[in-house]
């Protein structure tokens, strides 16, 4: 019995994580080959042109599925009737909205770092644009160092303290 | 307007709740539909002048054409906010449901979600 229920509660783990990252992980594939078409159709500029774009595309995108986060919370509750099913489709909108909501934050505030990486995921391989979502979504929420406008007394060295004081 | 918010998911006796999430709802499509119209209405703006520049044999400059474009970010930022703001009352909402089940869970989970609601035996 005691691995029945294991099993049981495992499935369901592993199918509310699968939900709630391969739904977003395929938008993002799709999105992103999209573009890649797009730029290489049009006229070749490089990727960091499409900035822009990308970044009115992801900031709607990231309304559309939180709007759609909210009703679905409010009107399609997964408490009434096939609980598992609504969890599930409840799961991948949460992760689609926070996906997105990730990709508006990096264009919205940090295109500049986006703008010095040149993100190329032409090749449109899982691996690439994993490595590239994680990569940016470390430098979104990265401190950049601060520079203080005076020198600090522990890097000041016992010679230069003397003189300073 | 708390007739059409009537959730299986928010509690049945908490109207406030109930009105607050439509009202979210209602207050959400108003200002996407106005920020839709103003970043229409700027590109339109933008295309207008690029096509007189383009008659009179010269090209937009440098501050026309940032300053379009710093304003389509900013609706776009706008849009951001609203959108973590969304997220931020959906979770204050999933918080409160949960609660208000919580202190009367008979007549809330239990009893609500039958097909005939409200009726206490």
């Amino acid at each position: 019995m005691i691995m029945f229920y294991a099993a049981y509660i495992i499935f369901y783990f592993v199918v509310f994580t699968a939900a709630f990252t391969l739904f977003p992980m395929l938008q993002m594939i799709l999105a992103s080959r999209f573009l890649s078409r797009f730029s290489q159709r049009s006229d070749r500029h490089p990727l960091t042109h499409y900035l822009p774009m990308a970044r009115g595309f992801s900031n709607a995108m990231s309304l559309t599925w939180t709007l759609c986060c909210l009703v679905v919370t409010l009107y399609w509750s997964p408490m009434s009737d096939n609980t598992i099913m609504r969890y599930i489709v409840l799961e991948s909108v949460w992760g689609s909205a926070l996906a997105w909501l990730e990709g508006a934050f990096a264009f919205n505030f940090r295109a500049d770092r986006l703008a010095d990486k040149d993100p190329s995921f032409s090749d449109g391989r899982i691996q690439t644009l994993v490595s590239l979502f994680g990569e940016t979504a470390v430098s979104n929420h990265s401190k950049e160092e601060k520079k203080s406008l005076l020198p600090l007394t522990e890097t000041v060295g016992p010679a230069e303290k003397s003189e300073a004081v | 307007m708390a007739d059409i918010a009537r959730s299986p998911w928010l509690n049945r006796d908490s109207p406030a709740l109930n009105t607050y999430g439509s009202g979210l709802l209602v207050f959400n499509a108003i200002t996407a539909v106005v920020l839709a119209a103003f970043s229409l209405f700027t590109k339109a703006r933008h295309d207008k002048a690029s096509r007189l520049a383009a008659a009179d044999g010269r090209t937009l400059s440098k501050e026309q054409r940032d300053a379009h474009t710093q304003r389509l970010h900013r609706v776009d930022k706008t849009m951001y906010k609203l959108a973590m703001f969304d997220m931020a009352n959906l979770i204050a909402i999933t918080l409160a449901d949960g609660w208000l089940c919580m202190k009367g869970l008979g007549n809330t989970i239990v009893v609500s979600h039958r097909p005939q609601a409200g009726t206490i035996a």
